[in-house]
């Protein structure tokens, strides 16, 4: 175990010092590759939830319950792309993390990204994408863990929702369309970007609105009664 | 999915350090020559390892690049010569045009590049890197990938069943999602107690993979960092400076690090094409011989 754990820690280091390394090398080198160093923010902003879930040595039913939440969402998306403005997975993954904490919900939102992202398609927003849903899944569980929203409080917790998603993943995801573009447009003003993303946020905020308002209280009764039953 | 190519069967984490890198050698520069030969080198690339029915996608990579470098100069008025006015003088300026030629170059050989690294990553590869460092993460990706086909099918059970029902669009997702949470938990906790009878996180974990570091991975590390390194020092040692802002400025063919960083940006960027077609040639052969 004592030679595990010490390999473990070499890889983690030996991935900080390579990340330092490719910052230091395109701050010399590229020209204006600000999204480059936006990306490795966000993977390094992405590190210590995924630390503390593999420090922590997760049991089966945690793990399970994290997959099968995620997979729901993913599945649930596929299934009913047809479906107009229908987005679930955002409501799905705020639903994780209300019923199984905020980290549960960080990583359920990054691995249902990540895994959606291998049927439709991978590119430069694929690690934003994946950042900002986790992100939208930890803050719905803190507020879950604060009493702000909750199971009897459906209208409340739809509308937080919705805010969260114009005002902070949105904002996450246009982030990345402002480097990429940073570089192409010249001078752009981030407030042109965040301004044109506004309206695509808006109905995402609808939608996952309305699935919060529609599913969220059955899918919590349901987990919690798996709750009580297998006694997590 | 048609054919398995050569330099998909190199070792992942070579295959993920090579793309990395490729990706990083289009941001280097933004000389006009080693743009162009960075896009024409990520076209044969993308082409050779994602097979010919990418070439449908070609005029769309086009309207992004025209889009792309014909709205620079709306942007950016900087620049001594002025093509044309507009607006009442606002100026459309050859400088800003060029520069924003060489970005979508680079932009879109990127979209190239994340082309090939969707074909060449598959998610058992990416699993297979990162298995050891975080291996409950990739855990839960592994069964995430498992479950969603599953609940797919599942799904379609369910719509089956309530076909005859007549119901609303939404009110008919809800209801599908909401028995597709009951039966997905149940057969959860199943397999979490299954998992657990099985012995799960009882001792060391291994893990499995069907990939080992052959000489050939080996070696093709060593020459893509090699390249690599070279153009880096040929790009500090000012090979491939350009400016266009003012005024275009960029070094020429009497620059030996010039000559050299485009060189072996080629190179690097056909290590797979000459694995793939000396593949291809080997096996041409032996069927010749037959």
């Amino acid at each position: 175990m004592q030679g595990k754990s010490l390999k473990r820690i070499l890889g983690y280091t030996a991935m900080l010092m390579l990340a330092v390394m490719v910052l230091i090398i395109f701050w010399k080198f590229g020209n204006r590759n600000h999204y480059v160093f936006g990306t490795l923010l966000i993977v390094c902003g992405m590190l210590p939830v995924v630390c503390g879930f593999e420090k922590k040595k997760p049991g089966a039913r945690e793990i399970v319950m994290i997959s099968v939440m995620s997979a729901l969402a993913v599945a649930v998306r596929l299934a009913f792309a047809i479906v107009p403005h229908f987005k679930p997975m955002a409501g799905i993954i705020m639903i994780t993390g209300m019923a199984f904490g905020p980290s549960a919900g960080f990583l359920s939102g990054m691995i249902s990204l990540l895994v959606s992202n291998f049927a439709f398609a991978q590119g430069p927003w694929t690690p934003w994408q994946m950042f900002s849903f986790g992100i939208g899944g930890l803050v719905t569980g803190l507020l879950y863990d604060k009493g702000i929203i909750g199971e009897n409080k459906r209208i409340v917790t739809a509308i937080i929702g919705g805010i969260i998603v114009v005002l902070l993943m949105g904002p996450i995801m246009d982030t990345s369309t402002f480097f990429l573009a940073d570089g192409m447009m010249g001078d752009v003003t981030p407030w042109a970007i965040y301004l044109s993303g506004l309206p695509v946020n808006a109905v995402h905020a609808v939608a996952t609105a309305g699935t919060l308002l529609l599913v969220s209280p059955p899918i919590l009764e349901r987990i919690n009664r798996i709750k009580v039953k297998y006694e997590i | 999915m048609d054919r398995e190519t050569a330099f998909e069967k190199i070792n992942p984490i070579i295959c993920f350090i090579y793309i990395i890198g490729a990706m990083a050698l289009c941001m280097f520069t933004m000389h006009p020559v080693a743009c162009c030969a960075v896009l024409v080198m990520s076209l044969l690339l993308y082409v050779n390892v994602c097979g010919r029915g990418v070439l449908n996608r070609l005029p769309l990579l086009l309207v992004v690049y025209s889009i792309l470098s014909l709205s620079n100069p709306l942007f950016n008025t900087k620049g001594e010569t002025i093509l044309f006015t507009y607006f009442g003088g606002r100026e459309f300026t050859l400088e800003a045009l060029c520069y924003g030629m060489m970005l979508s170059a680079m932009f879109v050989s990127v979209l190239m590049l994340f082309g090939v690294y969707h074909r060449l990553m598959t998610s058992d590869k990416l699993m297979y890197i990162f298995g050891g460092l975080a291996p409950g993460v990739s855990l839960v990706l592994s069964m995430v990938l498992r479950l969603v086909p599953h609940y797919g099918n599942q799904i379609k059970k369910i719509n089956t069943a309530r076909y005859i029902k007549q119901e609303g669009k939404y009110s008919k997702v809800a209801n599908v999602m909401s028995a597709m949470t009951t039966w997905s938990l149940e057969s959860g906790i199943l397999m979490a107690d299954s998992m657990k009878c099985r012995g799960y996180g009882c001792g060391t974990r291994g893990r499995f993979s069907i990939y080992s570091i052959k000489g050939k991975d080996i070696a093709v590390l060593i020459l893509a960092v090699f390249l690599f390194a070279s153009v880096l020092i040929c790009r500090v040692k000012g090979g491939l400076d350009a400016a266009f802002i003012p005024r275009i400025k960029i070094s020429r063919w009497d620059n030996i690090y010039f000559v050299m960083a485009i060189w072996n940006m080629i190179l690097y960027l056909a290590i797979p094409i000459v694995i793939n077609v000396t593949e291809a040639v080997k096996w041409h052969i032996l069927r010749l011989k037959d």
